[in-house]
């Protein structure tokens, strides 16, 4: 039986912490010379003089501007994580001021796409998911989630100062801020959810998500003792604990938006109310003198209800529907995820040794007591809003550096301090330290400005360099950690699966609002930031591409390169839609190329894929496969309509009607009783054949089977009757075949089909050699060759990499 | 291999045979070396410091902790003290109270007269192959660390895994394949594929998880059957990826990102091919298949030996999904039924490793992140079902074994106490066996190091001893 108890917080992030279990309390040393908890030093010179400066002093020689039109893709990508159009391109390439660069950046800071690009980045710090955890499977929806979701983007996209938008996340509602502004609060609350409630793990994922992602402390790791390597004591820990745990989640969460008057809200309304009402029903079951309250989507039974398991179970279910159906409906009130003060703040007490039953020395609600006066306590209700004040208060060394860092590195590709959610005396000052400060002071100097920043890191000359390295810099600096060079970028799951539906023409634009379902059919055409994310249960395509899991704060992707993700690439369904669609709209060499690599194609790629091309028609001299079946007793040939599964078959699930459990696979397949399955072989020489290949028939049950190979005028060429378990060798040798002759490879079920699968694929080969192999030449309804060359595109590294 | 490769087009040849000779693949799988005599194929088979015993390794993880007094560490004194105080008390992660005897009867095997429980009577046929040690212990009594440690060798921060070590120091045999795989019947273990991770290691060398529940060999790699092109016609568009790929690359002077990514296409293309076949058991005869059993393990089993057949270097094979040995109530109840669901299709695998001559260079590694308590755990609301007749996490002494790959057979290696809590004679930590291990496969732990931030890493940190008396 799995448990969540034994998930101990110290573990919450990647924290250096040690598992003594003692807290006997020891001299924490002051810690004062750590780089980073001085305040920022300013500093007079650029960003390219500070880069330039250590450059000159390693004697290394940076490299030359990017040209214009790699910028162009760069900033595009960097900015809002799509391609440029290719009007947008010539627009910008031919644009003739000397400043078009700084114009191009506020342009692109100013689209939607910005907040999409980068409230994804903060998402990914805030362990953002629409779903609760793999703990709780049957009622997992966090039906409101995207409200914070769309707040963030929405945030980022109206330049909400870095400041703010760290105080509506921690404490919106102590703020006097119009409603919608509530739903910033879901990043304290969007966490993970602990069996049995474990109220003292939520407010522990909840203090590890405020300290690490803003200030790089790891806070949590003091939850059972003090901080190995950091100036936090227990006691710090428990400071912050008595100001999270003085909120809690209201029953209701407030609407922050009017319920919708379209046909079918109400329709949702009564179906909502009729699913809440059967919880109510089955508690009432069990509970003497239950009422079901006034409020029938208020699911709280009276304190000292007790339920069995199964009727828990039930309950949960229920409870499950209901909550379902408001995470799937449109018609659903958007609510914010809030949480609210507690009507008496709690005092805290330390847990000795993180564990909640043993309750030792009281302690203030205070900020971190490194970063502040000894007496220095809270004083207003929870102290939430003030500790939120602190963060980002001119006494605070810590959060200014953390997000420059941040910003610099989604900018660039690496991170100026290189644990950027660990900015501990465990981590030593990075090379360029004047940088990080000067642009920590930019950031705050500028109304903690993120635009700003970005837009002055972008029109720096370190960050324009082109990403082509030299022998020397690869040899002296690999890293590249004095940015002599640009960083080529790889595109990460959403940028390639947008600019992939940007190619196609699929792209939709339509921004927030419920997720979708990224991993099926029909392989919604919105943006990767919208995907539902289901914490502990991602789909294939997001495992394979890096993304985060969301169990706690990340603050920098890995990126893993996996022949996973190849083979998602090459088969998935996804992508060779995108490339079918790119070659409908224009299948021309020039074209494909043009759309998906955004420039036209060399005359020698012209003349390679056109090679290629004709090739992919000419594959077919060799002969051709085509799967279908005879009905008994007739000769003529029926092919099978549908493919599924690596089957052809009658549709898509079989039995059919009419068809029955007829199918082609690769090698082998199934009759029916009065349908020979039947496959047409079709030569396109004319010449002298062999066949070759062994029948099998598996099943110990049954009546066996025939096969038999012919021509379509009905002379058999060679019969062979398998009882079951048999196998036979299909081998004929010197078949004289004129060019559009055909062969039937027939399997004949005996007229009784129970346990008629088959295993068969021939092979046939002439004097030169194999022509023609069943079971390597398979395949579906086929891409058409232009199909094919667009996905080759869309595959290749010039496609996911940014230089 | 069926397919014909398509060369021979304009100036192909000359750039695929460069893309070859610098990947060190294709032309049979031997990696070409360099001028520098290094193999640069981050997969291409290596030798090790030494000549090692073990050329594979398999991983049987019994996720959630197996309890040592009642599989392979029998106790007569905790018989004796059932349902009364011990007189050793050890702080777990949770309450616990009574000595709690262990419900199952041992026996001695072989000639070794190995003492195995009634739990494992198939696995017991190899008595005389096991290298039992008893007196393993880690560091905390809790799963997510206690899982990294034995994965990654450190229970806190993100670190390579075994397989991603033994696969960076030794390549793998098989170019078609992974060269470690993961597998997991219905989802993941916790930790999730943390327990595989490549750390800061070049992620070639991480984990390809497989889910074995699935019964269709296509299913069990997602994406692994193409239904759009048939295969010569992908190997015609893989191609013409590479001859983009190169061109892109050669612009570009070296990037070991370029070329990793246009390497993970043609591994992906040769998977398609030689997976399917890998995963395939219903191409094994009857005899074999039944020795496995028709079940769960007893596929992923088959498919283990396999895969190590076909040169894989590290198959790491979990129980379940979640933690299905963590008892913590109704410990005789579940411990029989997960012992019945693995036992024979172990004992399989063992006696087949055995009798193809394979299991003198297999290393094969049983147990848990960690054992459990010989005294009963308490009821803790929100945690256990309070059924009192479960045990808890135990840190502080358990059991794994050993098979094969040169280890000392029919043995049994140091001692927990009287009642099974804790080790304390002749200890191995974690970081011991993982030096053990690697020096079975010819390595030096202390020299098999990545230089990475600056220091040199290796995966027993700054601690590990190798264990001698295991070695055969």
């Amino acid at each position: 039986m799995p448990h969540f108890a034994s998930i101990f917080l110290c573990l919450i992030g990647s924290l250096a912490c040690g598992f003594e279990n003692s807290s006997k309390t020891r001299e924490l040393s002051p810690h004062k010379d750590h780089w980073a908890f001085k305040m920022p030093v300013s500093d007079e010179r650029s960003i390219d003089q500070l880069i330039n400066s250590k450059l000159i002093k390693i004697k290394l020689i940076a490299v030359p501007k990017a040209p214009r039109e790699v910028l162009i893709r760069r900033v595009f990508h960097v900015i809002s994580g799509l391609l440029p159009t290719p009007k947008e391109k010539a627009r910008w390439i031919n644009d003739a001021r000397a400043d078009w660069l700084t114009h191009l950046t506020e342009d692109l800071l100013n689209r939607p796409s910005f907040g999409e690009k980068w409230g994804r980045h903060w998402l990914d710090v805030a362990r953002y998911a629409d779903t609760r955890g793999a703990a709780l499977p049957d009622n997992e929806d966090y039906p409101h989630a995207f409200t914070y979701r769309d707040w963030v983007i929405r945030a980022f996209n109206e330049s909400l100062p870095y400041d703010d938008f760290l105080h509506y996340q921690i404490a919106a509602d102590l703020m006097d801020l119009p409603r919608e502004e509530l739903a910033a609060l879901g990043f304290l609350t969007v966490g993970r959810a602990y069996q049995g409630g474990q109220n003292h793990l939520v407010i522990a994922d909840r203090i590890d998500v405020a300290t690490r992602s803003t200030m790089g402390l790891t806070v949590a790791c003091a939850r059972c003792h003090d901080h190995k390597t950091d100036p936090i004591p227990t006691a710090d820990y428990y400071a912050l604990y008595g100001v999270f745990n003085s909120s809690i989640v209201p029953k209701e969460l407030p609407a922050i938006a009017e319920p919708s008057q379209k046909p079918g809200a109400v329709a949702y309304r009564s179906a909502l109310k009729e699913k809440a009402l059967a919880v109510h029903k089955h508690v009432e079951k069990y509970v003497p003198n239950y009422k079901t309250p006034e409020d029938h989507l208020n699911f709280n039974l009276p304190p000292g209800t007790k339920l069995n398991q199964t009727q828990r179970d039930k309950f949960r279910k229920l409870t499950g529907i209901v909550t379902r159906l408001q995470a799937d409906s449109s018609f659903a009130i958007p609510r914010a995820m809030v949480v609210r003060e507690k009507p008496k703040p709690v005092n805290p007490r330390i847990h000795e040794r993180g564990n909640p039953r043993t309750q030792g020395k009281p302690v203030p609600r205070a900020f971190l007591s490194f970063l502040r006066e000894k007496d220095e306590h809270f004083t207003e209700g929870s102290g939430r809003l003030e500790f939120a004040h602190r963060l980002t208060d001119d006494r605070n060394p810590l959060t200014s550096r953390v997000w420059a860092n941040r910003v610099w590195m989604h900018l660039t590709g690496s991170p100026l301090v290189n644990s950027p959610g660990d900015f501990g005396p465990q981590t030593e000052s990075p090379i360029q330290l004047e940088l990080l400060d000067s642009l920590a002071l930019f950031l705050t100097n500028n109304g903690w400005s993120t635009k700003a920043l970005i837009k002055h890191i972008i029109t720096s000359e370190t960050f324009q360099r082109s990403s082509q390295t030299t022998s020397e810099l690869q040899e002296k600096d690999p890293s590249n950690l004095y940015y002599a060079r640009a960083n080529r970028q790889r595109k990460d799951l959403e940028a390639w699966r947008d600019s992939a539906l940007q190619v196609s023409g699929r792209l939709m634009r339509k921004m927030g609002g419920k997720p979708f379902t990224l991993d099926q059919p029909p392989y919604e055409g919105r943006r990767t930031v919208y995907a539902k994310t289901r914490r502990g249960f991602l789909p294939s395509i997001m495992r394979a591409f890096d993304f985060p899991g969301s169990e706690e704060a990340l603050m920098k992707r890995s990126t893993t390169t996996t022949p996973t993700q190849a083979l998602y690439l090459m088969n998935s369904p996804f992508l060779i839609g995108e490339a079918r669609a790119i070659a409908k709209r224009n299948p021309s060499i020039k074209a494909i190329y043009r759309t998906v690599l955004q420039r036209n194609p060399t005359a020698i790629e012209i003349d390679s894929a056109e090679a290629w091309l004709a090739r992919a028609e000419s594959s077919r001299t060799s002969g051709v496969w085509e799967y279908g079946y005879l009905q008994k007793d007739s000769l003529l040939f029926k092919p099978l309509p549908h493919f599924e599964k690596g089957q052809w078959r009658g549709k898509q699930q079989i039995p059919d009607q009419i068809l029955g459990w007829l199918n082609w696979t690769s090698n082998g397949g199934h009759p029916e009783k009065d349908k020979h399955a039947t496959l047409k072989w079709t030569a396109i020489e004319s010449g002298k054949i062999h066949i070759t290949g062994s029948f099998v028939a598996p099943s110990k049950k049954g009546n066996g089977l025939i096969a038999r190979i012919m021509r379509p005028n009905g002379k058999i060429l060679g019969e062979w009757t398998l009882n079951p378990t048999d196998v036979v060798s299909t081998n004929l040798k010197g078949i004289r075949v004129e060019a559009g002759d055909e062969l039937w490879f027939v399997a004949d079920s005996r007229g009784e089909v129970a346990f008629d699968s088959f295993r068969w694929a021939p092979q046939i080969s002439d004097l030169k050699g194999l022509i023609s192999d069943a079971e390597n030449d398979f395949s579906g309804p086929g891409l058409p060759p232009q199909a094919q060359l667009a996905q080759a595109l869309l595959l290749s590294n010039e496609f996911f990499y940014i230089d | 291999m069926k397919e014909n490769h398509a060369f021979g087009h304009g100036g192909f040849i000359s750039s695929r045979r460069d893309f070859l000779q610098r990947c060190g693949m294709g032309l049979g799988a031997v990696a070409v070396p360099t001028l520098s005599g290094q193999s640069i194929s981050p997969l291409a088979p290596r030798q090790s410091q030494t000549e090692g015993k073990a050329k594979a390794v398999i991983h049987l993880f019994m996720n959630g902790g197996p309890s040592q007094v009642d599989t392979f560490d029998p106790k007569p004194e905790l018989t004796k003290y059932h349902n009364k105080k011990i007189p050793l008390e050890l702080k777990t992660e949770r309450p616990t109270g009574v000595a709690l005897g262990s419900p199952f009867k041992f026996q001695k095997h072989g000639e070794s007269g190995l003492e195995i429980s009634e739990l494992f009577p198939n696995v017991a046929k190899s008595a005389d192959e096991l290298c039992v040690i008893r007196s393993m212990h880690a560091d905390v009594p809790n799963h997510e660390p206690s899982l990294l440690l034995m994965n990654c060798g450190d229970s806190r921060l993100s670190r390579p895994s075994v397989g991603s070590w033994v696969t960076y120091g030794l390549g793998t045999e098989n170019q078609n394949l992974p060269g470690f795989v993961t597998m997991c019947p219905g989802g993941y273990p916790i930790s999730r594929t943390q327990n595989w991770q490549s750390g800061f290691l070049p992620a070639a060398y991480q984990g390809t998880y497989v889910d074995p529940k699935n019964t269709d060999p296509r299913k069990l790699i997602d994406h692994v059957t193409p239904t759009h092109l048939s295969r010569k016609r992908q190997r015609d568009q893989m191609d013409f990826l590479h001859q983009l790929n190169e061109a892109h690359s050669k612009k570009r002077n070296t990037d070991s990102d370029l070329e990793a990514r246009l390497e993970s296409f043609e591994l992906a293309y040769r998977m398609q091919l030689e997976a399917t076949d890998a995963f395939d058991v219903s191409l094994e005869p009857k005899y074999i298949r039944e020795l496995y059993g028709d079940t769960l393990q007893g596929r992923q089993m088959l498919i283990t030996r396999r895969l190590v057949e076909r040169g894989v270097r590290f198959v790491q094979v979990w129980h379940g999904a979640g933690q299905p040995w963590d008892n913590h109530d109704d410990l005789e109840k579940n411990h029989r039924r997960l012992a019945q669901e693995c036992d024979q299709a172990i004992g399989a695998l063992l006696i087949d490793l055995k009798q193809r001559g394979m299991l003198d260079q297999t290393l094969v590694l049983w147990g848990g992140e960690f054992g459990r308590t010989p005294v009963v755990e308490m009821p803790k609301k929100g945690t256990n079902a309070g059924k009192i007749n479960g045990r808890d996490h135990n840190h502080y002494g358990f059991t794994t074994w050993m098979a094969g790959g040169g280890v000392k057979g029919g043995y049994v290696h140091g001692a927990t106490d009287d009642f099974g809590f804790q080790a304390v004679k002749d200890k191995v930590h974690v970081h011991d066996l993982h030096a053990t291990m690697l020096h079975q496969l010819g390595f030096d732990h202390e020299k098999l190091t990545y230089r990475y931030s600056g220091r040199d890493f290796r995966l027993t940190d700054v601690h590990g001893e190798i264990i001698h008396d295991l070695l055969a």
